[in-house]
Parts: structure tokens; C-alpha cells; sequence
């Protein structure tokens, strides 16, 4: 097959954690990225947009960046103003970029809006597309916060596993549902309508070990589980993916929601796929949004795949392989507006987008 | 950045980095030998299938199922991913070392001052913060608490544990509250910079030296000792880290892997090319020189400008340090460098000698000075410090300097209070009855620890703590101890072949292979066998892994059978089969070891290997009866009784593999020892994947509150509940 080359676009010296495009503009893209592998070190948010370059192939072209005092791990663009963007530090600090006010010199410009609550890195954002007023933020500190642009604090706060979680998701079709990964090697399913305190079950004490009862905790992996996505199409179908290198796909349509949810912890999830193939762990699973079946991975094997979960007879799971990143892979996220075009971004400084 | 998770005790915690990345390396282990041939296919469409290995029959639907995707096979590196927190873990709190900085008050000057301007000040500057001196301990170390008391409680814990913020200000400080209590005709606030340096001086390098034209070396001295200490020890840790993340990382053939700049950067860390220096990481001659961090917009001037200065003080210090013999320092330093070693190197030799030197005395003077002051407030004070000063002595004790720079000796860590180390006087039932565990018949972790620590360069104590330490399951204890035993002594053959079965069940391939070569290499008995086997069948030197291997292979079985009519050989049958084993050849293996037991009937690490052999290879029922005769022999072998809870999971007997993994981690947890305060020292002692396992098992009962309470790692009321069902 002949494909046309990756349209790419490098960032020298600031390896890229997390990407995401823009759900207003066809064309734009965020990138958030850590100077010295986040290690340690500044951060900054690149704004690029896909336009015509030369020869009318599509070429990427830096709109502009941000700088930040640490290194950024996520960033999920506003669903309900096109201009906003939030992004998640590795000093536990959120922070709410508006592309078009200029605050701060023109060397330096600031975020309209600051939060520090997590007492440790925050490693996924996530912003709900059914209330379009509200996102949540994961970190390493084990909690999951839900916020508001408007709220100078949190509005709640899930104690959502008793290590790092990884990576949170709200649901694409329930409001008020999240997904969670840990290194406890759980998924766990939430209701934020549940209340966040109650005994999970008689012996349990709260207070020395405060832990949100989840609707649902599947037991998804024995290692460290780091990403996970919601399906777009199926109610409650999740991929799962991790250091076991294998992405399984978790049908939990069993999962009983509303306030009770909390009373009646249950543990299940029926794996109904394992996409083996990864030859590291898989850091970023994300479903597509114009297929049921079909989703994209990034790993530290330095490869962006594309998986089928309903594979011809005969056929194989795996649909594509991207290979030219030259580090790890973190991160990779489809276009809303094009069917089949992904972006991947590296620790080799490069963002790639692509047609699968 | 984060941190807190270096020493221990915080969520996500390992108790160590290492041990951190190698838990993400290394999948489960007891898991993946059980599940190792059939289960990789895993899931069926059952629910909590995905973990283990179903039984026999729905396992193969399932893995014809799923090999369409391409499964790992033969050829395959050994089953290690990962994720780096473990690497930002290592990292210090950049944002709490700022605030020490600013604090301590012999920083500030160097703000804008060169490296000799900074001694000057610092000579200036003595008679007017002395009197502040006499308070500082205790004052700074509220101040440093401040930041920390403002975090949650969580973070406080892990804060609190090892801080470099706290680390700092002891290195800082606890220095001179040694010299006021040994000097205490100073009283007053005006007596000169000088005499006070000398004295000081007099305390660093137990040299008299009367002449105060000398004072700028031994200042310069102190305050590398004080400015050095925490970032080599930061480095220490990062650098370690690195070589961990880059051993396991070391069998991927990929051509991308050699290429990757994050990977190459790792290697400059673990080599030390690469130090962290402030908020940046930064060429090691580089740092040397008086550069700021190229990046410095933004955040953290306050923590660059000093470090930038520290910097120039290691320039001047390492451009001349022999050159310069006014000092006593240099002097004791011409000494005592080695012909052929590189200034830098004599450096942190040198300094590594006087700050444990220095820190020795300074203990010493500081318990003097807290019997004295028992009633002073500042009592109270010194007690975390020394136990910090403790921690640190350790972390330095566990270095040796060479000429080729400071390395880790063995990186074994042993238990503290171990009671067993108050020699033979205090072997009473003491211990065993506080335990309560059934170690009596047989020779526990402590005692053998104790051992090998009395006698530290004896191979043969090491080889049994290996042994016992993967009897225990505690994979990664024994192959320290193993490696130790082998860097004793390379010739003792039953470690190579023991460190051979820690590397397969670590799933680590090429270390299995090597140390089975090495073993049948070293082998005497052998040698003509295998020199005449190499001469028929050359290695080619492109030879792939799997090539080698089978090499090996050929190589035994040639052995073997030359052999076939003389008695049997057990070690060699067992090197046979572990190497079958990491190749997946289960009936063979089986073959081998079946043949070993019949020679010696009486090995319990035998039937177990039997045992994991047969579950490895789908056959979980047959396993048990094995594990039953191990532990007949044996009742207190952990290793077999956790292989056998796991085959009861993959029976689905999920509440008799609850008991026998239970069981196993009571059995553990009879090593851990208590402290003064009664406080039990649980790090290390109970293995993770033991927990998990567990943890799974009560998934699969349906027991969520047990699950939450292995969480929480929580024995006794994990006990008490599961005894009440």
C-alpha cells in the first residue's frame, strides 16, 4: 500500500506527553510536552494547526506556546468554548489556557485560570462532552477531582484508588460516569451522583483508608493498568491497556449506576477481546470516534497501532502499524472532523498525523 | 516534580526505585509461571478470565482462539514493559529544595558571589551568625517543616521520610551544633572568623593546623561537604534507577532502542555523564563549570543561582585540588590518590572519606551533646536528626570508592534489628515466640542474614541466603545475594546454578542462559566435555540469543549422554531443565527433573520445580501432588505453598488458593522484626505478588472487603476477617 508520508512537525528539546485536537477547529491541534523527558525541568503547550504546505500536501505549522514552571503530562481542549484549553502538570497544577486573552508579558504568557489541589503529578484530563461545563483531572496522589471553569475549587473529589491513577475518562453517553486505571491493575467505573463516603462494606474504616466505592472495579490486569478509553458507540465497552502489553477490550453493561451505585460495589467486566501485539507496554489507548470496532494505541515499543475488534474471518486484529517515531510513543488521538487521520506524539520531539 | 516515594511508605510506593521499575519490568512472577504457556492468550469470554490461565480444556479453545494475533513466541525478549514514574520518583521535590535554599542563611551569599568571593563572604560573615548559629538547628528545622506541614497528611508521611529539604539542613547544620557543643568556652558573640574556622577545622580533618592564612580550604571544605552530600546521593539514586530501567530494556533487538536519545540519556545517567543538577540535567563537566542551566526563564532562580555557584566551587576544587598543598585537605588528599586516577575521580574519593569520616565524629558528638542537654528541648530535637543522620550514614556506607568512582557494594539490604546479630547469647525462643511462626524447625531469612553480615566476604553464606530467600519468594533478595556470592567467589558452582533458576522464573532469558554457561563452564567435571563440544561447534559470533541458546542446549544433552553410564548427575539434569524451562520445553523439562529427583529424593526445591513445570505447561491438577511432597518436606517452603495456591486459582479453587497464599504470607511476614518502639519494619518482607495474587483470589470470591484490606497490605485484620467467613 502506498501511503502518503506523515505530515510532521518537531518541537526539539521538549518530548511530547499528551496531544489532543481540537473538537471546534478541524484543523488545530494542543500539545503538551516536558523538557527533559519530564524529568525535570519546564514544560510548554504548543497550539498547532494542519493546513495546506507546500505542494498541496497537508503540513503542521506552530500557532504558538506556552511556557510552564513544570513539565505538562496532559491536555484535553474545552468542550463548550472553542478557545479554551486546560493542561495537567507534573507540580500537581491545572491550568486553563484562553488562546485569544493575552495575560501576562508577551514573553511569558499566564493561564486565565490556575488550580493546585493534587498533592502529586497530574497525569490525565479529561472534559465531559454531555455537561460541557465540567472536567476531571487524575493523579499520581490516587484521587480523581471534578472541576469547573467558574469554581475557584474543585467540586468533588473521588479517592478512586490507593495508588496512582493513571488516566480518568467521563463516559461519552452517561453524564456524571467516569472510568479510572491504576497501578493497582483495576478499572474502576464511578458515579459522581453517588455519594463519595460510604463503607464499602462493614470493617472498613473511611477515615484511615478513605477510598471511594467504585460502581463497578474490574480486575483488568495484574500489573499496572495506564490508560483506558470509553467506547464511542457501545454503552459502557472500555479498552484497557498497560504494562501486560495486551489491550483488552471490557464489555461492563453488568455495572448498576445511579445514587446507589456505592452500596452495592461489584467487581466484573467481561473481557470480550485481547489485541496482543505490543512488544512493551502500551501507555494510550483511544477509541475511534467514527468506528464501533475500531481503536488506536501508542506504546513503548515506539509504535502507534490501529486494532479491529471484529477482525474478518480469518482476518487479524491489528489494521496498521505506525513506525517512524524513533522513542516512545505516549500518546495519539483521532481527529474528530476526518475520518481515519490520527495524530501521535513521541518522546523523539514529533508529532505525527497521519491517514490509517 | 515528585519524589517522596524514594525511601518507602507512601501508595504507590516501592520500597525502593529499583524496586519500582522492576516491578513494572518484570511481570508477576508466580502469575506468569503458571500461566506462562497457555495463559498468554488469557481471556475467554468469561468474566475475571483474563488473569490466569483457565483450566485445561477451555484454555485451548481459547489460545487457538486467540493466536491469530501474533503472540510472543520462541524468539521473544523476555516479558518486560514499563512505565518511568519510578524515574520521576527519584527525583528530588525541586520546588521544596528552593525554599531551603533561600532559608539557609551560608547559601544566600553566593547569590551573586563567585566561588572566592563566596569564601570571603563566608569568612565575613561568620562572627554575625554565630549568635544566630547557637539556634539555628532547631530554628531551621521548624522552618523546614512548614512546607512540609502544609501538604496532606499523606504526602507528609512520604515527605518526611526522605526529604532532601530535611537531608539538607542536617548536612547544614548538624555539623556545627557538634562543634558548639564541643567548644563551649564560645560563648561569646565577638570572637574571630578564624579561630572558629580553625576549630571547625580542627573537627573536618583532625589536623592542628595553627595557621589562619589556611582557614579558606577548610571552609571551602565544609561547604562542599554540606552542598555535595545530597545531590551525589540524589545522583545515586536517579543513576541507578537509570541502570535498572536500561538492564531490562537490554535484550530488545529493535535497531530503534540503540538509536533512542531518551535511552542514550539514561546510560549517561547510570554513568554519571549526566547529573541532575538543580532543575536541569547537565553534562558532568559542564556542571563543573560556573554555567546556569541554559534554561532559566521561569521558575526556580533561587535554586539555580546557588547550585550555579556550588558548581564553581567543584571547578576550582577540581582544577586544582592537588596543585594547592597549603590546605590540609589537599595534603591528606596527595596521600592518599592512587596512581593513574583522574582529578575528578581522587575528588569524591576523597570527599566520600571525609564526609563519612566527619559525619562519625560528628554522631559521636552529638550524642554527647543530647546526654548532656537531656533535659534542653533540643533533645527532642536531635532524635529525627540522628536517625536522618542514620539513614544517611547507611545510604553512604553502602558505597565503595574505586578508581573508577564510587559504585554500590552489594545492594542487599538487610533487615534492621535484626535480632539474630547479638550473636549466639541472644539465639533464645525470644524471637520465634514473638513471630509466632513455624521457623523453629528450620533456619530463618534473619538468621542467615545475620550471618552472611557476620561474615560478609564468605560466598558460601550468601549462596544460602539466595537459596533461602527464593524459597521464601523474595526473587529479588535472592538474586542480590546470589550475585554477591558470585562476585565472592565466581567459582561456586551451585550459585551460578541457583541464580539460573532466579533469572527463569524472572522471566530474565539471557540471564538464565549465561549463568547456566557459566556454570557448566566453571564445572571441572565438564571442562574436557565442553571444550571438545566448542571445538566440534564453533559459535558464530552474529549468533542470535535463540541460537546460543539452543547451542547450550546441545551442548548439556552431548554432556548427558556421554555420561549415561555413570551415576547420575542431578546439577546437571537441573541446569538442563531450567534451560528447557525458559525455552518453554515443559515435557522435557519435566523429564530432567523427574530424573534429578530420582537421585535425590529428599530435594523439596525439586518437587516444587516439578510442580511449576507441570502448571507451566497446563497442567495445574497434576502440580498439586508435587507441591503437596515439597511441602511435606518442607512445610515451611513459601515458595511451594504460594505455587500451590496459584494452581488451586487456575483450578478455580479460589478459597483454598486464598488459604494457601495466605499461609505463605504469614509464613513471610515471621521474618520481619519488631522495633524498640514496637513499630514492625514490614518493608521488603512481604512480596508484592503474593498480595496481588490474593487480592485477585478475593475478587474472584466476591469478597471486595477482603480485596481492599490486601490494599492495604494489612495481614492481621486480613486474618481475622477471611478466619471469620
Amino acid at each position: 500500500m502506498n501511503r502518503p508520508p506523515p505530515a510532521v512537525f518537531e518541537t526539539p528539546g521538549f518530548p511530547h506527553y499528551g496531544v489532543a485536537w481540537s473538537p471546534f477547529h478541524s484543523n488545530r491541534i494542543a500539545l503538551a510536552s516536558s523538557a527533559n523527558y519530564g524529568l525535570v525541568g519546564n514544560g510548554r503547550l504548543h497550539l498547532v494547526s494542519l493546513g495546506p504546505g507546500p505542494g498541496g500536501v497537508p503540513a503542521l505549522s506552530l500557532d504558538k506556546f506556552y511556557e510552564t514552571q513544570d513539565g505538562l503530562y496532559d491536555v484535553a481542549w474545552s468542550e463548550i468554548h472553542e478557545n479554551q484549553l486546560v493542561s495537567a502538570s507534573g507540580d500537581g497544577s491545572l491550568k486553563l489556557w484562553d488562546i485569544m486573552i493575552k495575560v501576562g508579558t508577551r514573553r511569558s504568557e499566564l493561564p486565565i485560570r490556575a488550580w493546585h489541589e493534587h498533592t502529586r503529578e497530574v497525569f490525565s484530563v479529561d472534559w465531559s462532552n454531555i455537561n460541557k461545563d465540567q472536567f476531571i483531572s487524575s493523579s499520581w496522589d490516587g484521587t480523581v477531582k471534578l472541576w469547573t471553569p467558574d469554581q475557584p475549587r474543585s467540586i468533588t473529589t473521588i479517592h478512586a484508588h490507593p495508588s496512582c491513577v493513571y488516566q480518568a475518562m467521563f463516559s461519552p453517553h452517561q453524564p456524571d460516569v467516569i472510568a479510572t486505571c491504576s497501578t493497582d491493575g483495576t478499572v474502576k467505573i464511578f458515579d459522581l451522583r453517588a455519594p463519595a463516603y460510604t463503607p464499602a462494606a462493614p470493617g472498613v474504616n473511611n477515615f484511615t483508608a478513605p477510598l471511594t466505592a467504585a460502581a463497578l472495579t474490574v480486575p483488568a490486569a495484574g500489573t499496572e493498568v495506564l490508560t483506558v478509553d470509553w467506547n464511542k458507540y457501545r454503552p459502557f465497552v472500555l479498552a484497557s491497556a498497560g504494562v501486560d502489553k495486551a489491550i483488552k477490550v471490557w464489555d461492563c453493561r453488568m455495572v448498576k449506576l445511579g445514587p446507589d451505585a456505592a452500596q452495592n460495589p461489584a467487581v466484573g467486566g467481561a473481557c470480550e477481546a485481547q489485541l496482543m501485539g505490543h512488544e512493551l507496554a502500551v501507555r494510550k489507548v483511544q477509541w475511534s470516534p467514527h468506528r464501533a470496532d475500531m481503536l488506536a494505541s501508542a506504546g513503548y515499543d515506539m509504535t502507534c497501532r490501529v486494532w479491529t475488534t471484529t477482525p474478518p474471518l480469518g482476518g487479524k486484529h491489528l489494521l496498521y502499524i505506525h513506525d517512524p517515531h524513533t522513542e516512545f510513543v505516549v500518546g495519539c488521538d483521532w481527529s474528530l472532523y476526518e475520518e481515519g487521520v490520527l495524530a501521535s506524539c513521541s518522546w523523539d520531539c514529533r508529532l505525527n498525523v497521519f491517514r490509517v | 516534580m515528585s519524589l517522596p516515594l524514594l525511601v518507602n511508605g507512601a501508595e504507590c510506593g516501592p520500597s525502593n526505585p529499583l524496586q519500582g521499575l522492576s516491578k513494572r519490568f518484570d511481570q508477576d512472577r508466580g502469575i506468569q509461571q503458571d500461566q506462562f504457556a497457555a495463559g498468554r492468550a488469557g481471556s475467554s469470554k468469561e468474566t475475571f478470565r483474563s488473569q490466569y490461565s483457565p483450566a485445561p480444556g477451555v484454555n485451548q479453545d481459547a489460545a487457538r482462539f486467540f493466536s491469530a494475533s501474533p503472540a510472543p513466541t520462541y524468539g521473544m525478549p523476555p516479558p518486560s514493559s514499563f512505565d518511568l514514574s519510578a524515574l520521576h520518583r527519584s527525583l528530588p521535590i525541586s520546588h521544596g529544595q528552593s525554599v531551603v535554599h533561600m532559608q539557609s542563611p551560608t547559601q544566600t551569599p553566593s547569590l551573586q558571589a563567585g566561588a572566592a568571593a563566596w569564601a570571603a563572604d563566608f569568612l565575613q560573615q561568620q562572627p554575625s551568625e554565630k549568635a544566630v548559629e547557637r539556634h539555628a538547628a532547631p530554628m531551621t528545622l521548624e522552618q523546614n517543616m512548614s512546607p512540609v506541614s502544609q501538604s496532606s497528611p499523606g504526602a507528609f508521611m512520604s515527605n518526611m521520610s526522605w526529604n532532601p529539604a530535611m537531608g539538607y539542613s542536617t548536612a547544614q547544620f548538624a555539623p556545627m551544633a557538634g562543634v558548639q557543643q564541643s567548644i563551649p568556652q564560645m560563648q561569646s558573640a565577638q570572637i574571630d572568623a578564624a579561630k572558629w574556622d580553625q576549630e571547625f577545622r580542627s573537627q573536618v580533618l583532625s589536623l592542628h593546623t595553627e595557621n589562619p592564612a589556611a582557614a579558606a580550604p577548610a571552609v571551602e571544605d565544609r561547604a562542599k561537604a554540606a552542598s555535595r552530600s545530597q545531590p551525589v546521593h540524589e545522583g545515586d539514586e536517579l543513576a541507578r534507577t537509570a541502570g535498572a530501567l536500561l538492564d531490562t530494556v537490554q535484550g530488545e533487538t529493535n535497531p530503534k532502542f540503540k538509536n533512542s536519545a531518551f535511552l542514550g540519556l539514561m546510560r549517561q545517567l547510570r554513568d554519571r555523564d549526566v547529573i541532575l543538577e538543580g532543575n536541569d540535567l547537565v553534562q558532568r563537566d559542564e556542571a563543573a563549570g560556573a554555567q546556569a542551566p541554559a534554561d532559566v526563564k521561569g521558575k526556580g532562580r533561587a535554586v539555580d543561582a546557588p547550585t550555579a555557584a556550588a558548581g564553581g566551587f567543584m571547578q576550582s576544587l577540581t582544577q586544582q585540588p592537588i596543585a594547592d598543598s597549603s590546605g590540609g585537605a589537599t595534603a591528606s588528599s596527595e596521600q592518599t590518590s592512587r596512581p593513574g586516577e583522574d582529578p575528578n575521580d581522587t575528588y569524591f574519593r576523597q570527599e566520600n572519606e571525609d564526609y563519612i569520616a566527619l559525619q562519625t565524629r560528628i554522631r559521636e558528638s552529638n550524642n554527647i551533646a543530647s546526654l548532656e542537654t537531656a533535659s534542653d528541648a533540643r533533645a527532642s530535637q536531635m532524635a529525627p536528626q540522628e536517625a536522618e543522620w542514620g539513614a544517611l550514614q547507611q545510604d553512604w556506607d553502602a558505597f565503595e570508592a574505586t578508581a573508577a568512582g564510587i559504585r554500590p557494594l552489594a545492594s542487599y539490604q538487610f533487615q534492621s534489628n535484626n535480632p539474630y546479630l547479638h550473636g549466639e547469647a541472644s539465639r533464645t525462643r525470644h524471637h520465634v515466640a514473638h513471630g509466632g511462626s513455624s521457623q523453629t524447625l528450620y533456619e530463618s531469612v534473619l538468621e542467615l542474614e545475620a550471618a552472611a553480615q557476620k561474615d560478609p566476604t564468605n560466598a558460601s553464606r550468601w549462596y544460602q541466603l539466595g537459596v533461602k530467600q527464593q524459597e521464601n519468594e523474595r526473587e529479588q533478595k535472592a538474586v542480590q545475594a546470589l550475585r554477591r556470592a558470585l562476585e565472592l567467589d565466581p567459582t561456586h558452582l551451585p550459585s551460578w546454578l541457583a541464580l539460573a533458576v532466579s533469572h527463569t522464573n524472572e522471566g530474565d532469558r539471557l540471564g538464565a542462559y549465561n549463568a547456566i554457561r557459566e556454570w557448566v563452564g566453571r564445572n571441572e567435571r565438564y571442562a574436557a566435555a565442553v571444550a571438545h563440544f566448542r571445538a566440534l561447534n564453533p559459535e558464530s559470533a552474529g549468533a542470535t540469543h535463540s541460537e546460543k541458546l539452543a547451542g547450550l542446549m546441545h551442548c548439556l544433552m552431548s554432556i548427558v549422554r556421554e555420561h549415561a553410564g555413570d551415576e547420575i548427575d542431578a546439577d546437571i539434569q537441573i541446569a538442563l531443565a531450567v534451560l528447557l524451562n525458559t525455552n518453554e520445553d515443559y515435557a522435557k523439562a519435566r523429564d530432567c527433573f523427574t530424573t534429578a529427583l530420582a537421585v535425590r529424593p529428599d530435594d523439596w526445591l525439586l518437587y516444587n520445580r516439578v510442580g511449576a513445570t507441570l502448571a507451566n505447561s497446563g497442567h495445574p491438577d497434576e502440580a498439586l501432588q508435587y507441591y503437596y511432597s515439597a511441602l511435606e518436606l518442607n512445610p515451611a517452603y513459601i515458595r511451594a505453598r504460594f505455587n500451590l495456591g496459584i494452581s488451586c486459582i487456575n483450578l478455580r479453587r479460589y478459597d483454598e488458593a486464598a488459604q494457601h497464599i495466605l499461609d505463605a504470607l504469614v509464613l513471610q511476614d515471621g521474618d520481619s522484626v519488631r522495633d524498640a518502639s514496637g513499630n514492625e519494619d514490614k518493608r521488603g518482607v512481604t512480596t508484592t505478588a503474593l498480595w496481588d495474587s490474593l487480592k485477585t483470589c478475593c475478587l474472584h470470591m466476591q469478597r471486595l472487603d477482603l480485596a481492599t484490606l490486601c490494599d492495604r497490605r494489612d495481614l492481621d485484620a486480613f486474618r481475622l476477617n477471611f478466619s471469620m467467613q
